[in-house]
Parts: C-alpha cells; structure tokens; sequence
C-alpha cells in the first residue's frame, strides 16, 4: 500500500501547474462487492461506488473514489448488519483500443465497517473498524459522446482479508465532443 | 492553479494521515472481556459482555485447548478424507470503551462467542481431571467436498459437528434454523466437546473405530451402532451438565431431546441398533433412517431420571458429580463386539454409592427394558 501510495503521491505533486481547469472525470457504478469475512468465505454485497479523476503526469489520471456496500446477516436471535465504506485515492492510466479504451487502476484505500450487533432484531452495540489496504483494477471502457460506459474490476488487499468487485458504470467526460 | 496543488497536496497528506491511523487495534491473550451471545441463568441467551477466557491469540481465536482456522476444507475420496487447515482466524474487533472487545462482523460475532463456549466446556471438564490430549481445532464454515457428491456445502448447513478425522469441530453456516445458530448454543457446543472426551478417553484418540479389530464383523457393525448411540447420549449429559438445561437444544431447534422427559427404548428403536445394513449393500445403507441421537438420548433420559439427584434438584455442585461419573465411566469402558448402549449406564450405577443402587437400577430395568439382559450392574438389583 505504501508503494501505492507514494505513486500516487508523485503524480499529484507533479501535475501540471497552471493552464486550463483540467477536466474532472466523473463517474458512477453499480456493482457486487465479493467480501472476504473472518472466516475466510465471501459474501455478495450490492455496491454502489463514485469516482473523480483529474488529469496527472504521465497520462495519469489521480483522484478520490467511494464504494459503499451494505450486509445483513444472521437469524431471529443474532444478528449484525454491516456498513461497509471504502475510500482510496485512484490512479488510472488508460490505453485506446479501437473506439474502446482499456484502464488499468492501483489505489491505497482505507476501509471502514460500521457494524451493528443486534439481539432479537433490536441494535445493542455498534462498532467501527478500519483497514487500511492497496487495490488494483482492470476497466474497459467506451465512449458515447460526453459519457462512456465502463465495466471493470477490483481486487482490494488488506491485512486479512481479499475482497473482489464487479462493477458496472458511466463516465461523465465534458471535454469530449457531445 | 497553485490553490489545485495545494488541495491536492492536502488531500494526499490527509489520505496519508488517515492510512496511519486506521491500524488494527493490538492483539490480546489470556482472558478478554468482549461482546458475545452467551445464556444468562435462565437459559436466556443475549448480547452481553463476558469473559473470553485461555486466549493466546484473540485476533487469531487461539487458545489452550482450541484454535479456529478460516479457510478450510475436507474433500473426501474413494480411499481417504483429504484434510485442508486452511488459515488462522482474522478476527475483526474493535476495543470498546470500557475494553471490552466488540466483534467487527457477524462471523467475529458468531466464532468469537462459539470459542467461548467450546472454552468454557473444556474448563468445567478440566477442573474435573480431564485434559484434552491435544489442543482441537475448529474448522470454521470449510468447504466440503466429495468425489462422487461434489459440493456439499448445502447438505450440512446449520450444525456443529465433532470431527474425529480432523481432531475437531466442524462448524457449517445456518440457513434454515432461523432462532439460535448451533454455534451459538452453549449446550450443543459442550455437547460436541463431550465428543471428544468419549473419543479420547474411551477409543484412545482414533480418528475412527469403525470395523478395526473386528474378529465378527456383523457383531461388530452392532456395536458400533450402539457406541454411536451411546456417543450421542454421553454428548447430551455434558451438555446438560455444562448449562444445567436439561433441554438445553431446544433454544436452537424444536427436537424431543429434553432429558427431563423420560421416555422408553422401544422394540424398533433396539431393532435399528441391532440391524445395522450390510456395507455390502449400498442402497440398505442409503435408505437407512438410523438415527443415534434418538436411541442416545433415550439412554442419557434414563440416566438424568436414575441419577440420586437431591431434593433441590440439579444444584451446578450436583452436575459436578454426575460430571465425575460420567468421566469415570468411560474410563472404564471398552469398546469390543459385546458393546452396548447399556454398557454406559451399566458403568454410572457401578459409580453410585450403594444405597442409591436400587433406584437408579429400576429407573434403567423400567426405561431400557429391552436391554435389561445386559445390565449386569444391576442383576440383583
């Protein structure tokens, strides 16, 4: 995660200083958050994510993003329900393959789980826990005028855990020609 | 656009500062206060803060007599059970502000409280002169697979299981018990501990016993069902012993298991135990609707019912005894081909003081009639 932060590190610093606003990428997905729990199986959360990247150096685009996912589980008695926020700082670099563009993304992330213990349905304790972690991602993404649709896919590392997304998604690009 | 670099100067320290600060909270060892399901007097299970006792390792749910593994899996051939341990547990858990440790997920929730249970039954057993021989592990939620069956993680869902082939438990998700998971229940949770005891202080540690040393096999595939069975029964009695319910599965699933109910060993009850299916003949064992907690339970009610147990009932001092003769008992059983299931309550009765010989006796002529021949305890009696 270090590396991956001092990458992105560099990159900010080194953006261009003056010129034009640079154009933010913005962005939205929709996706299945495949989440390592302490035993070691996955659970499929739905996931809803945003994202913003501004121009870098090196044809880099760098900027924050956010995936929220939600989970319920247990049964009449015992119960928890789970918030679970991840934040990271992305950099994507992207490569034009034909009409379509193919990104590959690293990011340091942190991730935050606000957890409810509830007894007979009813919440009796809550707690947060933090992780931070390192992602990386593959997208393929195509353009239509200002928007492009995007799919891609996340590998997410923290120190015991290995979560996985898929998601599915739009760009709002406002240089492009509408 | 200085004001541009600035901010994402600060953002980048920000992000920066947060990654420091997100570290996980330090490991502990010995006994932890921490938010677990756990059954109160009454048998009322709730959230509540209780000690987590013998941990080496609360982050890796390691202790003194167990050791919870993620990411396991049993994959059984033609010829063998492949055993994968998988990972240490990674429990996720925050301190709270009293210290108390507050479980991150439902799975932390679930194991941390499982682990204390699974402590707790070791303990009571251990303050009576039992030691585990070796510390047993948990096989938390594995993957199971089978040759011939593939995938069957969906045929063993919502149970605890004793696993004498992985030196033990297997723990498999809920998805049908709806009220309080097996792994939750303090009494299933001894109950699949005194699974352990008996195999260890009875058969020695053998990761199985079917058919070795049979000099008469088809006797011997009788005994075995009779040991099954009285497996099962001596399992409920440490249940019991450790909650003081003596329906104490009940809270999990409605099931006529309650040992304060007495109940009779029937003809087709003694007939399912002495008509084990010829291995030879795959289809009989498939239809086969044996199943030993029945006839074990019936056994452990004639017990509970036969035990002098004083006129204040079943005080944690009288569990205690019964915890002893239990013990003692299967200290000196044997497991051959003259094997039964009143062999067990054969043994208890030699444990009782005289005096209370005679009742505890025409308790067991009365309920397991159809094996009063192989009472000898109590011939005389």
């Amino acid at each position: 995660m270090r590396i991956a932060l001092a990458v992105i590190a560099l990159c900010a610093l080194s953006a261009p200083p003056a010129g034009a606003l640079p154009a933010v990428h913005a962005g939205g997905d929709a996706g299945l958050l495949l989440r390592q729990e302490a035993g070691g199986n996955r659970s499929v959360l739905p996931a809803l994510s945003l994202r913003a990247l501004m121009p870098a150096a090196l044809g880099v685009e760098v900027g924050p993003a956010a995936t929220f996912a939600y989970a319920s589980g247990g049964g009449a008695i015992a119960s928890a329900t789970t918030q679970h926020w991840r934040l990271a700082l992305r950099a994507e670099r992207s490569w034009t393959i034909r009409k379509a563009e193919a990104i590959a993304a690293v990011a340091p992330v942190l991730v935050f789980m606000r957890t409810g213990l509830l007894d007979r349905g009813k919440e009796i304790r809550s707690v947060l826990v933090s992780r931070p972690g390192a992602a990386a991602g593959v997208a393929l993404q195509v353009p239509f005028g200002r928007f492009a649709v995007r799919t891609g896919a996340d590998l997410v590392v923290t120190s015991t855990r290995l979560d996985f997304a898929f998601t599915l998604g739009a760009t709002w690009r406002p240089e492009a020609a509408p | 656009m200085p004001q541009q670099r600035d901010a994402r100067q600060a953002g980048a320290a920000a992000l920066l500062a947060l990654a420091l600060c997100a570290c996980e909270p330090p490991d502990a060892r010995g006994a932890v206060r921490a938010w677990v399901f756990a059954a109160d007097d009454a048998h009322v299970y709730s959230l509540q803060v209780a000690e987590v006792g013998h941990l080496e390792s609360l982050r890796e749910l390691r202790g003194r007599d167990l050791e919870v593994r993620r990411g396991t899996g049993v994959s059984e051939g033609l010829a063998d059970t492949t055993i994968d341990r998988g990972d240490p547990f990674a429990l996720a858990y925050e301190f709270d502000e009293t210290g108390a440790a507050v479980p991150g997920d439902l799975d932390s929730l679930q194991a941390l409280s499982m682990y204390r249970g699974l402590d707790r039954a070791a303990t009571l057993l251990r303050a009576h002169g039992y030691l585990p021989a070796d510390r047993l592990t948990v096989y938390f939620m594995p993957r199971l697979d089978n040759i011939v069956a593939g995938d069957e993680r969906l045929l063993l869902t919502d149970n605890a299981a004793y696993f004498a082939a992985g030196a033990g438990f297997l723990i498999v998700p809920g998805f049908v018990l709806s009220d309080l998971p097996m792994m939750l229940n303090e009494g299933v949770l001894a109950h699949e501990f005194g699974h352990s005891v008996v195999q260890q202080t009875m058969l020695g540690g053998a990761d199985d016993v079917r058919g070795s040393g049979a000099s008469d096999p088809a006797a011997w595939r009788v005994a075995y069902r009779h040991l099954l069975a009285m497996h099962e029964g001596v399992a409920d009695l440490l249940g019991f012993v450790q909650t003081g319910d003596p329906a104490f599965i009940a809270a999990t699933a409605a099931v006529d298991r309650d040992l304060s109910v007495p109940a009779d060993l029937t003809d087709r009850d003694l007939l399912e135990l002495d008509s084990p299916p010829d291995p030879n003949d795959p289809l009989a064992s498939l239809t086969s609707t044996f199943d030993p907690h029945w006839q074990g339970s019936l056994m452990a009610r004639a017990v509970y019912e036969g035990w002098p147990a004083p006129t204040t009932g079943f005080t944690q001092q009288e569990r205690g005894r019964l915890l002893d003769a239990v013990l003692d008992a299967l200290r000196q059983l044997h497991y051959d081909d003259e094997f039964s299931l009143a062999s067990f309550p054969g043994a208890i009765v030699q444990w009782l003081a005289a005096a209370d010989r005679p009742r505890a006796c025409a308790v067991l002529h009365r309920r397991l009639a159809l094996l009063s021949e192989r009472l000898d305890a109590c011939k005389g009696l």
